[in-house]
């Protein structure tokens, strides 16, 4: 593995940090916003009850379950607005995964206008990718669903205990690989896609398979490794949050942020690693960009070629 | 000639060494040197068991005592492995409690009578009848009586020789086999109880256990070499036959079921508890992948048998066994036969999470709620689970701490108290708790009422009569019930004797009733007396004066007397008392302090109350508990829409 492609990945997400804030804030907010309603009833029973302190100061489960049994508290009545929310930052990274990808490739740094005109050319195009992702993932959904299955009749039927379990983390070991080389596949269909100016999103998917599976040794580090640093990140993150004081929300949700940062981030490095490695080691065919460059920042490292205009 | 004397001498002392064993008493089961109980029944069983078919072929003789004070005629008997056949009434009322439930093949099990014959009158396999008392259902066949033709006399006795065939089912509720586990329990035609003047012999349903009468238990139980083998009782012997067989023989005294386990695997743990009749000997069969949880059983079974002891009374029998049963046959634990009961845990159960314990000390119990004091728990269900679940949380609490007795890990905790009162919660308005076990509304109704809300019920009698006399009511009633069937109405009647109090008005909404308790403190205000003047002076501490109210409701149908503590910012506190009769009442304070918080039941012990939150109620608001949750909350919420995010 060339690990110039991570970090130059990390230069480029470091460069343009402000997608990875905005990114952050848009996902903090649209995640307040969801538990708003829940959290305004529970404010109703919790501001003016002694019995509440048993929930900041420890964490009384018993008094908690208490709480989601009254009615209209139940944690279930929060679902639909975090699935509704959820799906708004869906939709709204579908939208801007077309600029991010437009400002990771682009040596130069892209104004907003740029960045939402690419997202909006791009849109379409990637609607149609994420239905054929989709399309794709369903095999895997079930062969996920087949190993769960097996594992859970394993953990019951077969005579040594742990072998539905080691079924169920080798099952799960391969699903998350299997997902991570088609993840990576559309990836670099959407890099390529963006490069290259492609419209026909088949084309493009053919290409990026060529692309990713003739190069796999090289390329599939770039997804791995962000997702491992993400994965340790977040364990050691949680371990910290055990060690402090169940009343110190504040220091608590600083921490609990960071995570999300960090997935966010990782997430975000994929791409421009990926996008790295497009632009240095694949020639694409000539093609313009969607957002011509606007200013070149002074001093601002130029790393990969840079296309078009 | 010598020598032929001699030998003639050794011989006839041979045989009479022989003669003299053979003629010795089977070891008693207890601690006792005298019976502990009416003996009505011995049982005499010779089972022979084919682990590889799942079968059991066995002969009983049975032998029933008549101390009914009249003749008797008719027998009914249990045989409680047909339940697992797709028309009995168990599995109808399993498919419809849960839909969901699939009925297999393998769950199929049964217990067949090839004959029953009563010595000295001959066989009456022909006058077997099954009979089913409790729905009608003519495809039930887990009951059966036989009409002898000639009464038995009061005081007489009569013998029942029956050779039975079972057929073990894959374990679905409590007995059966799994792989090469086997829980041989309700295994055996078993007499139904002569009890309240009538015999008692209910048909097996999904929520009922069981009822049975006391006497003594040999059974020999033939099966491979290479099993390990716990069971009732105390092992009397074990001998290896030719065939690559073995015969364990078993001994139970004062007690009311047989129960028995095999497997190859089991890993045998022992220990000894010094209790105040003797050394009881502690046997656990655990898997071997679950051994480290073994250390865990032998604390908590320790620490049980201890706070029994000291608490209610003692264990007079000479052993406990405590059964593991291996993954896959859940459904096999967390269940009580006489001084044997199965456990529950798993390879993987954290330090924090205290279910091994709770499952031990809550089947230990069982030795007394059920094994001793044998209560009918097809009709009083809450008598021996609920009494049981009290005796619980008492038990975890004093051993692992009032907040902490479930749940200790990642900063979270639960105890045991709220975990009984949380599935009381549920279904407070279902059904009271004196409600025979099969007409539950459904199967959560029956949980949460027989085991939850009768722990919840106790628990807050303390505030009634006091802790400790509701420990020594338990106490009182266990030994003066111990080896009998008490009614409810024995259980009531004590611990009002002991407590000196009538608490009919008590018994009426919690154990007749289904009232439910919420009292809630609807408002506090706290203003200036001269709240009329425009131009007031500024307040100062300990010298304005303030006109507080506070406003208590009771929302709920349940009536009981509550506190209701008041404090105010100058370090004054105000204890008030409402009977709760009427709907509401207010309370006015003139004071130079501002009132700060308003609490019911302020040493939180009214556990019945079903809204802990609405119980208090401060002036000023605090809004760090909300924001806490809204912090973890807002979290989760956010990593959903990133998982999302990913397939974009």
């Amino acid at each position: 593995m060339d690990k110039g492609f991570l970090s130059d990945g990390f230069s480029r997400v470091w460069r343009h940090q402000r997608i990875l804030w905005w990114l952050f804030v848009v996902n903090l907010v649209l995640g307040h916003l969801s538990i708003f309603a829940m959290v305004s009833r529970w404010a109703g029973v919790l501001d003016h009850s002694l019995a509440a302190d048993q929930l900041y100061h420890g964490f009384n489960l018993g008094r908690y379950i208490e709480l989601g049994m009254q009615p209209g508290m139940g944690f279930g009545t929060a679902s639909p607005a975090i699935a509704a929310f959820a799906i708004v930052f869906f939709v709204f990274m579908l939208f801007v995964t077309g600029g991010i990808l437009e400002a990771y490739r682009s040596p130069y740094k892209i104004s907003t206008a740029d960045f939402f005109q690419a997202s909006g050319t791009w849109f379409w195009r990637f609607v149609r990718l994420l239905i054929m992702f989709v399309i794709v993932l369903i095999p895997v959904a079930f062969a996920a669903s087949a190993i769960k299955n097996w594992s859970g009749d394993l953990s019951d039927n077969a005579a040594p205990e742990k072998m539905g379990f080691w079924v169920d983390v080798i099952g799960a070991v391969v699903i998350w690989f299997i997902a991570m080389c088609l993840r990576l596949w559309f990836d670099v269909a959407q890099v390529h896609a963006v490069a290259t100016g492609e419209r026909a999103m088949r084309r493009a998917l053919k290409r990026a398979f060529s692309m990713v599976f003739g190069n796999f040794g090289t390329v599939f580090p770039l997804y791995l490794v962000p997702s491992l640093l993400s994965l340790v990140g977040m364990g050691v993150i949680l371990l910290i949050w055990t060690k402090l004081p169940t009343a110190a929300t504040g220091v608590s949700f600083v921490v609990l942020e960071l995570g999300m940062l960090l997935w966010l981030g990782t997430r975000l490095w994929q791409r421009a690693g990926e996008t790295a490695w497009y632009q240095r080691t694949q020639v694409p065919a000539p093609a313009e960009t969607v957002v011509p460059p606007i200013a070149s920042l002074p001093g601002e490292p130029e790393s990969g070629f840079a296309t078009g205009a | 000639m010598k020598r032929l004397l001699r030998l003639w001498l050794l011989l006839v002392f041979i045989f009479i060494c022989l003669t003299v064993l053979a003629a010795q008493p089977l070891p008693s089961a207890t601690l006792s040197d005298k019976p502990l109980s009416q003996r009505w029944l011995d049982y005499n069983i010779d089972a022979r068991v084919n682990p590889q078919k799942h079968t059991i072929d066995a002969t009983q003789v049975l032998t029933w005592h008549n101390f009914t004070g009249k003749p008797q005629d008719t027998f009914p008997f249990h045989l409680y492995l047909n339940a697992f056949q797709p028309k009995s009434t168990f599995i109808r009322e399993s498919h419809l409690y849960n839909p969901d439930f699939k009925w297999k093949q393998k769950y199929y099990g049964s217990d067949e009578v090839k004959s029953l014959e009563v010595l000295g009158v001959g066989d009456l396999t022909s006058h077997i009848k099954f009979i089913s008392p409790d729905d009608g259902n003519a495809d039930d066949r887990t009951v059966f009586q036989v009409k002898l033709p000639k009464p038995i006399p009061a005081g007489g006795q009569v013998q029942f020789k029956i050779v039975f065939h079972d057929q073990l089912p894959e374990v679905l509720a409590r007995t059966g086999y799994k792989r090469d586990f086997i829980m041989g329990a309700q295994w055996f035609p078993k007499l139904g109880v002569w009890w309240q003047g009538a015999w008692n012999c209910h048909q097996f349903h999904r929520t009922t256990e069981f009822f049975a009468e006391f006497g003594t238990f040999e059974v020999k139980l033939t099966l491979p070499q290479n099993e390990v083998v716990g069971a009732s009782g105390v092992e009397v012997s074990s001998v290896n036959n030719p065939d690559g067989t073995k015969t364990v023989s078993f001994y139970g005294e004062d007690i009311h079921d047989f129960a028995w386990t095999a497997e190859p695997e089991y890993r045998v743990v022992t220990g000894t508890f010094q209790g105040s009749m003797g050394a009881v000997k502690i046997r656990m069969l655990v898997q071997p992948g679950h051994m480290s949880s073994a250390p865990r059983y032998m604390q908590v079974l320790k620490g049980t048998l201890d706070r029994f002891d000291k608490w209610y009374g003692p264990y007079p029998y000479k052993q406990i066994t405590l059964v593991d049963p291996p993954h896959g046959a859940l459904q096999a634990g967390g269940m009580e036969y006489p001084t044997l009961f199965t456990a529950d845990t798993t390879w993987w159960m954290p330090k924090g999470l205290l279910f091994p314990e709770l499952v031990s000390e809550h089947e230990f119990g069982h030795q007394y709620w059920y094994g001793m004091v044998a209560t009918n728990e097809f009709e009083d269900a809450w008598m021996d689970e609920g009494i049981n679940s009290y005796t619980e949380v008492k038990i975890m609490d004093s051993l692992y701490g009032r907040d902490t007795s479930i749940l200790n890990m990642l900063g979270a905790r639960m105890g045991e108290s709220d975990y009984q009162r949380l599935s009381y919660d549920s279904v407070a308005e279902d059904d009271p708790m004196a409600r025979f076990a099969w007409q539950y509304m459904d199967g959560s109704s029956y949980g949460g009422t027989t085991y939850g809300k009768t722990a919840t019920v106790l628990l807050t009698l303390e505030k009634v009569i006091g802790e400790q006399t509701v420990q020594r009511a338990l106490h009182t009633y266990f030994m003066r019930y111990r080896f009998t069937h008490p009614t409810q109405e024995d259980f009531l009647k004590t611990v009002e004797e002991v407590s000196g109090k009538d608490l009919r008005w008590y018994y009426d909404q919690a154990v007749f009733g289904t009232q439910v308790m919420d009292y809630e403190i609807l408002g506090v205000r706290s203003e200036r007396a001269d709240w009329y003047e425009k131009n007031r002076p500024k307040a100062k501490k300990r010298e304005t004066l303030y006109h507080s109210t506070v406003l208590v409701h009771r929302k709920g149908d349940f009536i009981f007397p509550v506190d209701v503590q008041v404090k105010f910012d100058n370090g004054e506190t105000a204890t008030e008392h409402w009977d709760g009769r009427d709907r509401w009442v207010r309370y006015q304070y003139d004071k130079k302090a501002r009132l700060v918080s308003a609490e019911l039941d302020p040493e939180h012990q009214v556990w019945l109350d079903k809204d802990f939150f609405n119980n208090s109620y401060t002036r000023k608001s605090n809004q760090a508990p909300h924001h806490k949750l809204a912090a973890y909350w807002t979290v989760i919420s956010q990593f959903c829409a990133q998982i999302l995010a990913w397939l974009v």
